[in-house]
């Protein structure tokens, strides 16, 4: 009876003991699979991260529009890379929001015409300030207190939406010019 | 692999879904051709890009049953143990439902035709739009797969497809609520339909494309490591 006795427990401390390496094993197992997903997810991750930083390097983007009315000339590169001095671009616009004003502002002229038309303005700026550190680009929300302050500091040239302003500093005193929605679009009335 | 490619492409159309998904596609393309064809600026890759909003409803529709089915249907018990790797599973079954999404853009190939006989036109720019409405789908479709390992109810699949679908599409819409402005910044550029979008303005982008391939080997891989837990469960 004893010997039965001490059998079972034997068994069960068997058992308990192959339970054990059972867990263990699917522990580890659950682990490695938790931490290969993990690694692959991360190196995805760290993929996007070094082509959005080398984007900023390198050409990564390329203009397929027989035209090419999505690049900067040779001629205009070469003089944006002989900047010497800080300029600042200012566009009077939110980035997202640039399409809708001038969008809106086409219209007021009887206008209408696909974004990607005035997309191309967008991309084109923002190569000025990728082909030289010397040139930032700043877009302003004409619905905040920054553009309240940049009207007032270039109040003779009575800034408004849409427009981009081109600041630098000479000898001190400030050199700036408007661009307005006309001198970078031609609209024409389709009727 | 190939088996399980030619099984699930039939399986589309031995049910209506296949040949309801075709006409709803070829519906829109037609409706969205026909108003810009009449615009005046006949720009094929306009009506691929306008489609942003359809392949967001639509691709649930293809990846609901991927998965599932085969959950309820107890027939992922021959399948998981089939001499085939979980990987070509799951290829198999993506490509089938890549195969079908190529399919319901085949109209725009006429389209770009009957355009070129009026004027010429920049086939480069059109191809490549065609290949941004691919990586959009296989992004989706990879979502939706891994969304569909989850579960086997079909209808749960399409459901969720569909909120991580639109979240994922418009989540450009969302930054202006996010207070945080690196986070507002990260949405606005992660959002798939603005990357979509880009593959409508002539600019080939390198980056664009790996974050859809990028996208689409995560949610791929992450239905292997699903079957996988299945199989060993």
């Amino acid at each position: 009876m004893s010997e039965n006795k001490k059998f079972n427990i034997l068994e069960k401390i068997k058992l308990l003991k192959s339970d054990k390496v059972k867990n263990q094993a699917l522990f580890k197992r659950g682990g490695f699979a938790i931490g290969i997903t993990a690694l692959v997810l991360a190196g995805i991750i760290a993929l996007n991260l070094l082509v959005a930083v080398l984007a900023k390097r390198v050409t990564l983007e390329y203009d397929i529009s027989p035209d090419k009315v999505n690049s900067i000339s040779e001629d205009n590169e070469k003089f944006i890379k002989a900047v010497k001095k800080d300029v600042t671009v200012t566009v009077c616009a939110s980035e997202e929001n640039y399409l809708t004003y001038m969008s809106y502002l086409a219209q007021n002229n009887n206008v209408s015409a696909s974004s990607d038309y005035y997309s191309q303005t967008l991309k084109i700026v923002e190569k000025y300030g990728n082909i030289n550190d010397k040139i930032s680009i700043n877009f302003v929300d004409p619905q905040t207190s920054e553009f309240l302050q940049i009207s007032q500091n270039y109040s003779d040239l009575h800034p408004t939406v849409g427009d981009i302003i081109v600041s630098c500093k000479v000898n001190g005193n400030d050199r700036h010019k408007l661009i307005a929605f006309n001198d970078i679009y031609t609209l024409s009335d389709p009727s | 692999m190939g088996a399980i490619f030619k099984r699930e492409f039939k399986s589309y159309f031995t049910t209506p879904i296949g040949f309801i998904l075709l006409a709803a596609y070829w519906f829109f393309l037609g409706i969205y051709f026909n108003i810009i064809f009449s615009y005046g600026s006949p720009d094929v890759k306009t009506v691929i890009i306008a489609m942003s909003t359809v392949v967001a409803f639509s691709v649930p529709i293809i990846t609901m049953r991927l998965m599932s089915e085969d959950r309820k249907q107890k027939t992922d018990q021959a399948l998981l143990t089939a001499p085939v790797k979980l990987s070509g599973i799951v290829l198999g079954k993506f490509l089938a439902a890549l195969a079908l999404f190529g399919l319901c853009f085949a109209p725009t190939v006429v389209f770009e035709i009957i355009v070129a006989t009026y004027i010429s036109v920049n086939v480069i720019s059109y191809i490549y739009a065609l290949l941004g409405a691919l990586l959009l789908g296989a992004a989706l479709i990879s979502i939706g797969m891994f969304i569909s390992s989850l579960t086997e109810s079909p209808v749960i699949s399409a459901i969720l497809a569909l909120v991580v679908n639109i979240l994922i599409l418009y989540m450009n819409s969302f930054a202006s609520m996010i207070k945080t402005e690196w986070i507002a910044n990260v949405l606005k550029r992660l959002a798939f339909v603005s990357v979509f979008e880009g593959f409508g303005e002539e600019i080939l982008s390198i980056p664009d494309i790996i974050y859809f391939i990028s996208i689409t080997a995560a949610f791929l891989f992450l239905s292997v490591r699903s079957l996988e837990k299945r199989r060993w469960a």
